[in-house]
């Protein structure tokens, strides 16, 4: 498999076994963002096997939290949250991700971590007898060389 | 056992460095020899920066479980976002093909992964540890009534055979002294919208906190630090305790020397 590009919706729909779906809704009666306007898992894979699911930035697999409670309940071992997941890949590829999420990438790329290592962590960490947080530039290299092989190496935006 | 990295995640050491002290001081009252890991690098975060491609978070957490295994270690996680990225990518490399691929990509930095280290939770760890071991070191028992929050990503690919995330950390719980009125399996904190849907994700968090408010517990225990953060720093209406402050209290530490000021809810 090409893994240098994200899969498209009918591959993600194959590699997916979305057939075996059986529309119980057990997926969307657990989903604890679905009760509150959210992600409705079901109706996100029964769009995925028709080729119809939205990929915008408004779509809902944005919507998701990502909690897999979705996954642990299907009977037929369809992964609603990972098939979300694929999907977020496509649309990412399309620039729809959100901020939130590409600043964390930013992060990573340029420090290693994906939470900024501020001057209020250097006090803490001092007050509680913590060693100093070091950015390993050695460490975040190899990663980006890593990440070069792979969609998310692809840095246009920055 | 081999012995041990500490894989301290970015959250942690970062944010909420009160709860890397409170950890160590577990690990060093119960007389655990670990080294930091050195050269670690974020594992990568399952829920945001997955969502930007699948390939960047394998190869990332394969290097790290590569780096360990080269270095004859095994990984302890204090994240459950950690413990799910490490121990999922662990999983997936079981299988010889995707070993291979993967392989391919670390080449050029000299890595291989063989598919030997474990990936511990905190709490799986020291409860492997054993009750004995851990009740010997009790110093001041907390007698409290708590709620029980494991996170949702606590119960992903565990390294045991009839792993039960909620018994081992009621197991702990109860050898801290304290008393679980509520348990929060399926519960989820709303974390994973924080920042990108914030209405969504307080509803839900607000649910779960009225959960475990209504069970009369005064306190929630987690092992997950964005469901601390989620609790202590937006949540603001029952204090939240992280798993490893718990057992250091439990363990004689001083609420000053790991930072319990620094909570915003008390
Ligand atoms: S992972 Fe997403 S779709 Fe599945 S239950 Fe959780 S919020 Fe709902
Ligand atoms: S739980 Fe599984 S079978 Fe039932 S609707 Fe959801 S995906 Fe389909």
């Amino acid at each position: 498999m090409e893994l240098n590009r994200p899969l498209e919706v009918d591959e993600i729909a194959r590699a997916s076994n979305l057939d075996r779906c059986t529309g119980c809704h057990r997926c969307t009666r657990v989903c604890p963002a679905s009760e509150h306007g959210g992600v409705v898992p079901h109706q996100v894979v029964a769009e995925t096997q028709e080729g119809t699911v939205d990929l915008s930035q408004d779509s809902m697999i944005w919507k998701c939290l990502m909690c897999n409670i979705c996954s642990h309940v299907c009977p037929v071992r369809i992964n609603p949250s990972y098939l979300i997941t694929l999907l977020r890949n496509a649309s990412a590829e399309r620039g729809h991700a959100p901020k939130r999420y590409m600043e964390a990438r930013s992060m990573v790329r340029s420090s290693g971590r994906s939470f900024p290592n501020t001057r209020l962590t250097s006090k803490m960490r001092g007050e509680l007898g913590l060693p100093p947080l070091n950015d390993d530039q050695e460490a975040v290299d190899e990663l980006l060389m890593l990440w070069s092989t792979t969609p998310m190496g692809d840095d246009g935006d920055e | 056992m081999n012995e041990i990295y500490l894989y301290t995640g970015c959250l942690i050491p970062t944010r909420l460095p009160h709860l890397e002290r409170a950890s160590t001081f577990v690990l060093d009252a119960l007389g655990v020899d670990y080294e930091r890991m050195p050269g670690q690098t974020c594992c990568v975060e399952p829920i945001g920066l997955r969502s930007l491609g699948v390939e960047a978070w394998m190869v990332g957490a394969a290097r790290i479980l590569a780096m360990a295994e080269r270095d004859g270690r095994d990984l302890l996680t204090l994240c459950n976002g950690c413990y799910m990225s490490l121990s999922q990518a662990r999983m997936l490399l079981m299988d010889l093909d995707e070993r291979a691929r993967v392989n391919r990509v670390l080449e050029p930095i000299d890595l291989e992964y063989g598919g030997d280290v474990n990936v511990w939770n905190v709490a799986e760890f020291v409860h492997a540890m054993g009750k004995r071991k851990f009740k010997d070191t009790v110093r001041s028992p907390q007698r409290r009534q708590v709620a029980l929050h494991p996170g949702c990503h606590m119960t992903e690919a565990p390294i045991m055979d009839g792993f039960d995330a909620l018994s081992i950390l009621e197991d702990i719980l109860t050898w801290c002294g304290a008393e679980v009125v509520c348990w929060g399996e399926g519960m989820c904190c709303g974390g994973g919208l924080s920042g990108v849907d914030d209405r969504i994700s307080k509803a839900v968090m607000d649910a779960t906190l009225t959960t475990y408010r209504d069970s009369g517990a005064g306190t929630v225990i987690t092992p997950c630090p964005f469901c601390f953060i989620q609790f202590d720093v937006r949540g603001r209406s029952l204090p939240a305790l992280f798993l490893t402050q718990l057992m250091a209290l439990a363990l004689g530490a001083d609420e000053e020397a790991i930072g319990l000021r620094y909570h915003r809810t008390r």
